[in-house]
């Protein structure tokens, strides 16, 4: 497949394991920003790695730009599909200001799936576009159920939002830095959808969750990347 | 003249920016600078338990995760006056080691030098030794304070891994070698001074006096409006100068910038060959933690000899919180130097040359 990486607030880790796979499975990165500054081509599937900074106008007219030559949109990671945890950006040290507008891809532009993680492993990235490749529209279902609104900052927001019209509500309670996927582990527990089986901790990235018959998240080490929610076989309530 | 703006693509995340002065399609004089979104380290794990400022300085930018994280929890250490047991010392290193085979071939995989498939594999090695000594291929989470959250480490399996991809690593070498003699030819960069060499020490640990370092604003540093505007980073000098570090200063020095290229090459052969002493040299099942953390108070430092140059992290803890922080990053280095190699290049020239730079918008500004 022809293959396509736009980095924007980001680590670069996702982006590191997508070129692994491209070429080790013989996709064909055609076009990255890390390594590119021209327009993008056409692509079968573009990858966005990494948040969206509001305030960036540019970034987001780029990422506007990368959309408009993709058949297919995918958030790659958890930065990208939730905010992760670039939710946490601060903004410039002086003069005080204060980025309170990271957002994910989804809420500028339409995407059609997700692969969560901090960052989302090889085999997760291989397998993906393998499922892409072959049209498995039952292997994409969990990809696609995590783009866009998912991610459950909030369900009422119109998406995406554009640019400008947003306001400042709306801008405010997306940036939220103390939701995220991984709180809805709670809502799990406290529903008594939890069995204890431990995926959450073992797909942890940071080490945040321990299990004792039941997950607790240690707070000191969580990154807000939703891993936990996005494994958990019990997070997703039909 | 004209003064433009460009945007560098150099592999790495983050936005680079070179503010230059051009005649006749060439750099007269130029500063680099980022306008990387700041994520602001120091200030988002302000008043978060000192453990956060572990994992979110492993988030800072993909090339010096673990590095970033060891020299936050040795900071800590520093401040709460925490002994790591020597077995620890040892797999940090171990760790350490692994990060750099890990960044540098990658770097060296989006670099255009024809070795993209070799040095793919060599980074695949490395997260794997990564991965069975920090938990997992990248941002190792099982960096804490007072030493490694790992019960057992498969030595043997980590020995042979790295063994198995010295040839490789050998063969990579050989062509990057070869690819930068041509681009050497091609590419006259004359610096107007020859930077002095900073590297911490000749392991990834060591003292650099944090009272040498002058760390400027853009106000401070960069000469041109354009960039002083723009510029979202602050840039770190050694006694008043600029300073060298990353793989070429630990090598003692590069005449031309492409060598750093060389120098990452040399690096990933002789970290291999110092992974696999190192794990053959200790004990699997040691002792990778001590218990004696407690949430105290205290102010402490790290150096780290980072894949691309020496980070240092600064912390004041109140009560296991972080009550100041202060990151100083390789790049925070290295754009204190990089606009002098710039003058007489065209544009092309200067993407080729900060490229072999190791230069990160998301490092400059962390």
């Amino acid at each position: 497949m022809r293959v396509a990486l736009l980095s924007l607030m980001s680590c670069g880790s996702c982006a590191e394991n997508l070129e692994i796979v491209c070429q080790s499975e013989g996709h064909e990165l055609v076009w990255s920003s890390l390594r590119d500054d021209g327009e993008v081509p056409d692509v079968d599937v573009l990858f966005v790695d990494g948040a969206v900074d509001f305030a960036d106008a540019d970034a987001r007219e780029r990422l506007e730009r990368a959309v408009s030559s993709a058949d297919v949109v995918v958030s790659l990671g958890s930065c990208a599909a939730t905010g992760g945890f670039e939710r946490h950006a601060i903004g410039m040290r002086e003069p005080a200001r204060y980025h309170f507008t990271v957002f994910p891809a989804a809420k500028f532009a339409d995407t059609d799936y997700a692969i969560i993680g901090c960052p989302p492993t090889e085999d997760a990235i291989a397998s993906f576009l393998e499922a892409l490749e072959e049209g498995d529209d039952d292997r994409l279902e969990p990809y696609r159920v995590l783009s866009g609104d998912f991610h459950g900052l909030d369900p009422n927001l119109p998406s995406p939002v554009r640019g400008p019209e947003a306001t400042v509500e709306d801008v405010l309670l997306t940036s939220n830095k103390d939701l995220c996927l991984g709180c809805d582990l709670d809502v799990v527990e406290r529903e008594l959808f939890c069995t204890g089986c431990g995926a959450c901790a073992a797909s942890c990235p940071a080490w945040a969750i321990e299990i004792d018959e039941k997950p607790e998240i240690r707070e000191d080490r969580c990154i807000r990347c939703g891993t936990c929610f996005a494994t958990c076989p019990r997070s997703f309530r039909a | 003249m004209r003064v433009e703006t460009l945007r560098v693509a150099t592999g790495e995340p983050g936005e680079l920016r070179v503010v230059a002065e051009i005649t006749e399609g060439k750099v007269v004089n130029a500063e680099v600078c980022s306008t990387t979104t700041p994520l602001s380290w120091e200030t988002l794990v302000l008043e978060k338990p000192v453990e956060f400022a572990v994992v979110a300085a492993e988030r800072v930018c993909r090339g010096c995760d673990a590095s970033a994280g060891l020299a936050v929890a040795e900071a800590a250490e520093d401040a709460l006056g925490v002994d790591v047991p020597d077995d620890a010392r040892r797999a940090r290193e171990l760790l350490n080691m692994a990060n750099v085979v890990k960044s540098h071939a990658r770097t060296l995989a989006v670099a255009d030098l024809g070795v993209e498939e070799p040095a793919y594999e060599l980074v695949r090695a490395a997260k794997e030794i990564v991965r069975m000594v920090g938990g997992k291929p990248q941002h190792p989470p099982a960096v804490t304070v007072g030493g490694l959250a790992i019960e057992r480490i498969p030595v043997e399996r980590v020995e042979s891994v790295a063994k198995d991809a010295v040839e490789t690593a050998e063969e990579v070498l050989d062509d990057v070698e070869s690819a930068v003699d041509d681009l050497r030819e091609d590419l006259e960069v004359e610096p107007r001074e020859r930077p002095t060499e900073l590297s911490v020490s000749d392991t990834y640990r060591g003292d650099v006096d944090r009272g040498a370092i002058e760390v400027l604003t853009p106000e401070e540093f960069y000469r041109m409006r354009t960039t002083r505007r723009i510029a979202t980073n602050l840039v770190a000098q050694y006694e008043g100068k600029p300073a060298l570090v990353g793989p070429a200063a630990r090598r003692g020095g590069a005449e031309h910038p492409v060598e750093h290229h060389v120098a990452r090459a040399e690096e990933i052969v002789s970290m291999l060959d110092g992974i696999a002493d190192a794990a053959s040299g200790l004990d699997g099942s040691g002792e990778y933690r001590t218990d004696d953390v407690e949430a105290g108070s205290g102010e402490g430092a790290a150096a780290v000899e980072a894949p691309e140059g020496v980070l240092v992290v600064r912390l004041r803890l109140r009560n296991g919180r972080v009550d100041e922080a202060e990151m100083i990053t390789p790049s925070n280095f290295k754009a204190a130097l990089a606009g002098d190699l710039l003058p007489g290049l065209t544009v092309e020239e200067v993407e080729t040359v900060l490229r072999s730079l190791g230069l990160s918008g998301r490092c400059l500004t962390h």
